[in-house]
């Protein structure tokens, strides 16, 4: 039963492997084509780069604080969401119908769009700092857009915990602060640094993709050696997830078995 | 503590429900101290119930509802503290539970949780525990080592250790040799066997043959009430009651 289950998940992640480096492939492909400068002179309009160029002004540091203002409140409506749709997706897919859980990953993005509106609606009005902190910035924010991602890596990663060791935890008297802390926690550490490299990585590609439209990289090789890199990272962390999923197999079937 | 002090565990009317809904109804029951109890019948539910009911592990879900006097040595435990009643009495459950770690941090977890951890002391008593279980000798050299590497018998060792390690006066068990092979089911079992000269367990058997070869009594659950509760050996050869007598004779 075991050596099936085993042999699945190394199906599975093969799958998954050969789907994400396809559709990286399609995406460097994409982005090559787009960067080149008489295809962006005849794509994007000059208003429209005009309008989106905000990230080239200056912010000032008072408009920062409103800005935080904005990122608690678009906090408060991404985690229930994410935790909401994180949940959604354990219950639908939970053992074998993995491709179910990219779409609920996909949906758990979904929040992040309030986020894209509110920065392209407040910031631009708001202009001191020097240009690097303002693309900083831009950064920044598109990371924790990305928020929901974290979580959902965490949430998956809690409920994947077998109960029986919470359980086991009470038993011996821990409360449920001791619990969460010492013991789910330590658990959910690695997926959590997974979701927040998988984050990274959606950011940087997002990014990367942003500054190619606007046109504010005209050298195209540096972009492609970026792409080249975030492949191989995209690629590594891969493998290193579903590694540390096999593990976790190990680890809840025993050894000997 | 007075008359009660005889006996070690007491039920009176215990009643317990789930979203309004009853799994055990009026169980009445007295157990002397340095018995093995084992807990059989179809129930299922009722039976995990049971089980749960004497470290209140039932106060971490929501939806249970427990009616009636349960008293450990004496106490009601209702008054007293859950740290210190969940330290009296331990769990083992069917699966070992892995906490982050190595086996010494596993063995730990219990006296860090119950703020009695004391290095040296702990060294000893450790030593103690896995001499008297038989695994000293395998586990001696792997107590830094990662709890996942060593097999299924050890980690359940482990698992009782922590436990004991917390001096209990009740053991419950919840079919402890489920997932082991057979010959280290046998070694499972006589180590339960030699652990009632010093406490108390209620154990859910993996089957009617191990009831029969472990415990000293045995209570028989079916539809969410105590059918039987006699001796071991009394209510397997002669059952009193005509549905458990119906139905050890399909199963034994």
């Amino acid at each position: 039963m075991y050596l099936q289950h085993l042999i699945f998940e190394k199906r599975k992640a093969r799958q998954f492997k050969l789907i994400s480096i396809i559709g990286t492939v399609l995406l460097v492909a994409l982005v090559a084509i787009l960067s080149l400068p008489t295809f962006q002179n005849t794509l994007f309009s000059a208003s429209f780069i005009e309008f989106i160029r905000f990230t080239n002004q200056p912010i000032s540091l008072s408009s920062f604080f409103a800005f935080i203002l904005v990122f608690i409140v678009a906090l408060v409506i991404n985690i229930p969401l994410a935790l909401y749709l994180g949940f959604r997706a354990n219950r639908y897919s939970y053992i074998q119908q993995s491709y179910l859980k990219g779409i609920f990953i996909c949906l758990a993005m979904l929040p992040s769009l309030f986020w894209f509106y509110l920065y392209y609606q407040i910031l631009p009005f708001y202009a001191t700092l020097p240009p690097i902190a303002n693309a900083l910035l831009l950064f920044v924010v598109m990371t924790l857009t990305y928020l929901p991602i974290l979580l959902y890596f965490g949430y998956s990663a809690i409920l994947k915990i077998p109960k029986h060791i919470s359980e086991a935890a009470y038993s011996l008297g821990a409360t449920p602060f001791e619990v969460v802390y010492g013991i789910l926690l330590p658990y959910i550490l690695n997926y959590m640094i997974l979701g927040l490299i998988t984050a990274l990585i959606k950011v940087l590609f997002e990014y990367i993709l942003l500054r190619v439209f606007l046109g504010f990289i005209s050298n195209t090789n540096a972009i492609l050696l970026t792409l080249v890199l975030l492949i191989i990272i995209t690629i590594i962390s891969i493998i290193v997830f579903q590694n540390l999923e096999l593990k976790w197999k190990v680890k809840e079937y025993g050894q000997d078995r | 503590m007075g008359k009660i002090d005889n006996y070690h565990i007491e039920l009176k009317k215990v009643d317990i429900q789930y979203q309004q809904k009853p799994i055990l109804q009026e169980v009445s029951m007295v157990l002397p101290a340095n018995n093995i109890l084992a807990i059989v019948g179809p129930d299922e539910q009722a039976k995990k119930a049971f089980l749960r009911l004497f470290n209140k592990l039932y106060l971490q879900n929501t939806g249970w509802q427990v009616k009636g006097k349960i008293r450990l040595n004496g106490k009601n435990i209702n008054k007293v503290p859950l740290k210190l009643l969940r330290r009296n009495v331990g769990l083992i459950q069917a699966e070992p539970a892995v906490f982050p770690g190595s086996i010494w941090d596993n063995l730990v977890i219990g006296l860090r949780i119950q703020n009695t951890y004391n290095a040296q002391k702990t060294t000893n008593d450790v030593k103690q525990i896995l001499q008297k279980l038989n695994v000293w000798e395998d586990l001696r050299d792997e107590l830094d080592g990662k709890f996942s590497y060593i097999n299924l018998y050890l980690q359940q060792m482990v698992c009782l250790a922590r436990m004991l390690l917390l001096s209990p006066q009740l053991l419950l068990l919840e079919r402890p040799t489920l997932h082991l092979p057979e010959l280290q089911k046998a070694q499972f079992e006589e180590i339960i066997y030699n652990l009632k000269h010093d406490y108390t367990i209620i154990f859910m058997p993996e089957d009617y043959q191990q009831a029969a070869r472990l415990s000293d009594k045995a209570a028989f659950f079916y539809n969410g009430m105590l059918l039987d509760f006699s001796e071991t050996k009394k209510m397997f050869v002669s059952p009193e009651n005509p549905i458990v007598q119906s139905y050890l004779i399909r199963k034994v």
